[in-house]
């Protein structure tokens, strides 16, 4: 492909930089050797294409420049008699390449000097600009556009995914498939590599260092397939190898083994089995998926608990399939290909599977539509707000600036200073301090990238900040434009009072404040506005969403769990959780603790469900009600409030009365306008040839109280309306015939002034269980949290952004003011001398102010009520248009705006009319 | 000219003498050539490569060749270069400069190192 026209235009104009007799002698021969390298780079795609374009400007910039500067070299050395390759600096500052560079370096930063407060609001102001949009493009573009690091020529690497129809004529879908189907695909020549891969989470370590790590088991071809050449050892194993083998990730090399070379063949215990290290994987690498992986192992070693033979098995759906197309094969022809093989091996069924195959690169359209691209979508759109905000201020104090400033550059354009001189002297200026700004402001987001990466999207594989070539482009954009947006508005300012030199001091001069600068005010306040909105959107939702009555109290809850690599068989796994409650419950800060196998947020137990008389179905053609084992305690661990009759009486168990306790929902669906107390409940599940059902004999369950509602396992209410649930003693859950239900888990409500909670419960857990047990100590909350974080995090984004926004907003209009008063003096000593009071002189200044936020007030509410409708699937009972928080945003604008008005007003007020008319 | 007062040399003009050395070859072959010999660490873009040309054309070590490959093979909008009698001396002198450097390497890694 040749390049297209206009590049090639581009690129004769790019030439023209360089000497003329050079490109003379070489311009012809430089234009066929760019068509040669965009030709070859062509093949490569786009992105090549993107980059090799930046190269060919740095490398003509670059190079021209030294061109000319061994010319003038040579030239010098010829005047004074130097022979050979002069490369010394010219001396002489009006012969250098550029002439007086030096001189406009010592203006520019003598110029920074003098006004060091607007310096360091201009610095500070452009490097949180930066970190922040450099921040968000590492995750928007980790999350969005890049495919996962580490993987040679990504856009052949693809994930299978697979569809079929059951026998009931209903479509499914997955992900994963068995193993005969991985060794088809594998040696059926459509693909160049097909690897298998399973992810789970196990313990890493033993004891107190016990830690969760997420691993994938993968085939042994999998780094082969991915194209992805480890950084220490290697992943050379038989196909079928069941060896303990690892290979860790970077991070994990550099967090637990230091870095340290001799990592390779030290041991690692995973899930208490023991494995060997052979290999480092590279920096970065994390598989196919946005998502963390830590350890490889071989899959053959993971399933080593596995069912006998379990790679046989056609029904066993074993692992995930990444695969690398051929050269040039299409994506559609392949999985055309894959999916009839499958229909011909007959493994799956007559009808087989149809094979879909999903690209790694992720499509920023369907890359948005995940939560994660949602959320980065948004965090983006909000970091560039806040950087259209930035470069405003730093535009409206530069305007400032340069009003300071205009008389000195007067005299100095009077003095025969050229305009292009001028203006390379402001850009020198400009740039020196944008360098500054973009620098603090990579180094900003390199230092605090991380965690905020890791507070906004957890789950993703973490993205680099501060190191990546397109990160520092993004920055030197932001800065070169910032610059030169800078150095031009100076300039325009500068010109425009040009003319002042031969009007020193004219009193009939009446102060005018431009439209621009009027239009930037205007424009930040709007912004602020529209993120002050935002920010008490979110700020209602979060509390309206966390102030709810769940039902439940949370509050001094945690959950314990134990998770052991080999299972304890028949009930010692329950009898351990046991000994774990009579060990809490001697803790003097634990107040109440039961173990647990179903319960609100977290598990669920759904059976048949009747009444004497009805059939399940027609009873609740929907959903069936929740039902719950409940310990003694129970209740009690979680708060619940008894509306009629009892509790279940302690040791209310196995072999006495069958009784149930339903919620204040079931009693009144079930039994309307009746006393619930007493009455037969019938739950129970058999298995048959049509599916399950309610056996005819489920015995009878006797109500004996009424518990109020609780919320199943959404936070919010329109996806969890009200439900069903009934209660059963613990020991009366065994009716799917398997006796005991194993335990999910132990709740413990603490006093809320235990201190050290966390780790006591940690150790006299540990003390109760095998050592390579792994035990997790978590708050009730938290396994509430993840729903409530989006709102949770919209909550604080939008609050940081938009205090810095409003903060933003008022230095700018207090700027703007303070310059307006100092130019107004004069006016405001006739005034006063006229016998204006001093508050009128005030109320002059601050209306002023307060017309400029109002209008950036008007238009802010008019973006908002545009602009939130965006937000509104984020939010929880809070309407987007809410007119009190708009008129709040409004408010908290109006008070800024009296802030940064009043200080100049009351200065302005005070001017000492005697003073002010002498002055002039 | 003594070649030795040219010597030392910079790397890539080293290079682009090397794969001068082999034959004469055209802009868009000695990148090529770089970048295969340099295994892929040295990409010569437009131009930093005629930059460097110009230098060793000034140094009288290249010059333009009038001689052409066979036909077939050949662009005849495409300029030439090959290495004058000085520039392969330098070039000589240049590697013996560096084996001499390298020796010295090894032997004092000999010496120090080693027990």
């Amino acid at each position: 492909m040749n390049p297209p026209s206009g590049i090639e235009r581009c690129y004769r104009l790019l030439l023209r930089l360089y000497p003329k007799d050079f490109l003379a002698a070489h311009g012809a021969d430089m234009l066929e050797l760019f068509r040669d390298g965009w030709r070859r780079r062509a093949r490569g795609g786009y992105r090549q294409l993107v980059l090799h374009s930046v190269q060919l400007v740095a490398d003509v910039v670059h190079a021209a420049a030294a061109v000319r500067f061994d010319k003038l070299a040579e030239k010098k050395g010829r005047r004074f008699g130097v022979q050979g390759q002069g490369t010394r600096l010219p001396r002489n500052r009006e012969e250098g390449p550029l002439p007086g560079l030096a001189q406009d370096l010592r203006f520019a930063l003598r110029g920074m000097r003098s006004s060091p407060l607007v310096l360091i609001c201009v610095l500070a102001t452009l490097a949180l600009g930066v970190a922040m949009n450099v921040v968000m493009l590492g995750i928007v573009d980790r999350a969005l556009v890049s495919p996962p690091p580490g993987i040679r020529d990504p856009d052949r690497v693809v994930q299978l995914k697979f569809e079929g129809v059951d026998a009931a004529g209903t479509k499914f879908s997955m992900s994963t498939t068995s193993f005969p189907i991985f060794r088809l695909l594998r040696t059926l020549g459509t693909f160049d590599g097909v690897a298998a891969e399973r992810v789970e989470e196990m313990t890493f370590g033993l004891g107190g260092e016990l830690a969760k790590v997420s691993v994938s088991a993968v085939s042994s071809n999998y780094f082969d397939v991915m194209g992805t050449p480890l950084e220490r050892g290697s992943f050379a194993l038989r196909e079928m190898s069941a060896e303990q083998v690892a290979v860790i990730s970077h991070a994990l090399w550099k967090r637990s083994f230091g870095r340290q070379d001799d990592a390779l063949h030290r041991e690692l215990r995973l899930n208490s089995s023991v494995y060997t290290i052979i290999g480092v994987a590279p920096p970065g690498f994390s598989g196919a998926s946005n998502k963390q992986v830590d350890v490889w192992i071989p899959i053959f070693a993971a399933m080593r608990g596995a069912p006998a033979g379990w790679h046989l098995r056609p029904g066993m759906r074993v692992a995930a399939l990444t695969a690398r197309l051929r050269e040039g094969a299409t994506v559609e022809a392949s999985a055309a290909q894959a999916g009839q093989a499958i229909a011909a091996s007959g493994i799956e069924g007559p009808t087989g599977l149809t094979v879909g195959l999903a690209a790694i690169i992720p499509r920023p359209s369907a890359a948005a539509a995940t939560p994660a691209g949602r959320m980065a979508f948004w965090l983006g759109g909000v970091s560039l707000i806040v950087l259209l905000i930035s470069i405003s201020n730093i535009v409206g104090l530069e305007i400032l600036r340069a009003l300071r400033q205009r008389r000195e550059t007067a005299i100095k354009l009077a003095l025969g200073l050229t305009p292009a001189r001028l203006l390379r002297s402001l850009l020198v200026e400009s740039v020196l301090m944008m360098s500054v700004g973009g620098l603090c402001g990579v180094l900003l987001a390199g230092r605090f990238g991380q965690a905020i990466s890791a507070f906004v999207l957890p789950e993703l594989a973490r993205p680099t900040f501060g190191s990546e070539g397109r990160v520092l482009g993004l920055a030197a954009g932001i800065a070169g434009l910032s610059s030169i947006l800078a150095a031009l508005v100076r300039f325009a300012q500068i010109r425009g009072f040009s003319d002042l030199s031969g009007r020193r001091g004219s009193s009939s001069r009446r102060f005018r404040r431009s439209a621009l600068q009027t239009s930037l005010l205007v424009g930040q306040s709007a912004l602020a506005l529209v993120l002050v909105v935002g920010c008490g959107l979110f700020v209602s939702s979060l509390n309206a969403i966390e102030s709810q009555d769940l039902g439940i109290d949370t509050q001094d809850v945690f959950l314990v769990r134990l998770q052991s690599a080999k299972p304890l068989p028949g009930t010692q796994g329950n009898e351990t959780y046991r000994g774990l409650m009579e060990r809490f419950r001697q803790l003097p800060s634990v107040r109440y603790a039961a173990p647990v196998q179903s319960f609100p947020f977290g598990p669920h137990l759904v059976v048949f469900t009747a009444t004497p008389g009805k059939k399940a179905e027609d009873l609740f053609p929907g959903q069936f009600p929740y039902a719950y084992g409940a310990t003694d305690d129970f209740f009690q661990v979680l708060g619940q409030r008894v509306v009629q009759g009892r509790l279940f009486r302690p040791g209310e168990a196995q072999g006495g009365p069958l009784v149930a306790i339903v919620n204040r929902s079931l009693a009144e669906y079930l039994w309307p306008g009746q006393d619930p107390i007493g009455q037969c409940l019938q739950a129970g599940m058999a298995s048959g040839p049509q599916g399950g059902y309610l056996p005819a004999d489920a015995p009878c369950r006797t109500v004996v109280g009424v518990v109020n509602d609780t919320r199943v396992s959404r936070m919010r209410v329109e996806q969890d309306p009200t439900s069903y649930q009934y209660y059963l003693p613990y020991e009366q859950t065994g009716f799917m015939g398997q006796g005991e239900l194993p335990f999910w888990g132990v709740l413990v409500k603490v006093r809320s002034d235990a201190a050290s909670i966390r780790s006591d419960l940690l150790r006299e857990a540990r003390g109760g269980v095998q050592p390579e047990t792994f035990v997790e100590v978590q708050a009730y909350r938290e396994t509430i949290d993840p729903q409530v974080r989006p709102v949770r995090l919209g909550a604080g984004l939008f609050s940081a952004f938009g205090l810095l926004a409003l903060a933003l907003a008022g230095l700018g209009l207090y700027a703007a003011l303070s310059y307006a008063v100092s130019q107004r003096r004069q006016e405001m000593g006739i005034r006063l001398a006229l016998g204006a009071a001093r508050g009128d002189v005030f109320r002059l200044i601050v209306g002023d102010g307060f017309r400029i936020a109002a209008m950036g007030g008007i238009m802010g509410c008019a973006a908002a009520l545009y602009a939130t409708r965006w937000i509104a699937a984020f939010l929880y009972a809070t309407s987007p248009q809410n007119p009190w928080i708009l008129g709040g945003g409004g408010a908290a604008l109006f008070l800024v705006s009296l802030l940064a008005c009043a200080l100049p007003g009351w200065k302005a007020g005070r001017t000492d009319p005697i003073i002010a008319l002498r002055a002039e | 000219m003594n070649p030795e007062d040219l010597t030392p040399v910079k790397p890539i003009d080293y290079l682009v003498l090397l794969v001068l050395g082999r034959g004469d070859r055209h802009g868009y072959g000695i990148v090529g050539d770089v970048e295969a010999e340099s295994r892929g660490q040295v990409r010569l873009q437009p131009g930093n490569l005629y930059r460097i040309i110009r230098r060793l054309i000034r140094r009288q070590l290249v010059e333009e060749s009038d001689r052409r490959p066979a036909k077939e093979s050949d662009d005849e909008r495409r300029r030439y270069y090959r290495l004058t009698p000085l520039g392969r001396q330098v070039m000589r002198e240049e590697t013996d400069r560096m084996r001499r450097l390298v020796e010295c390497a090894d032997r004092l890694d000999l010496q120090g190192e080693r027990p």
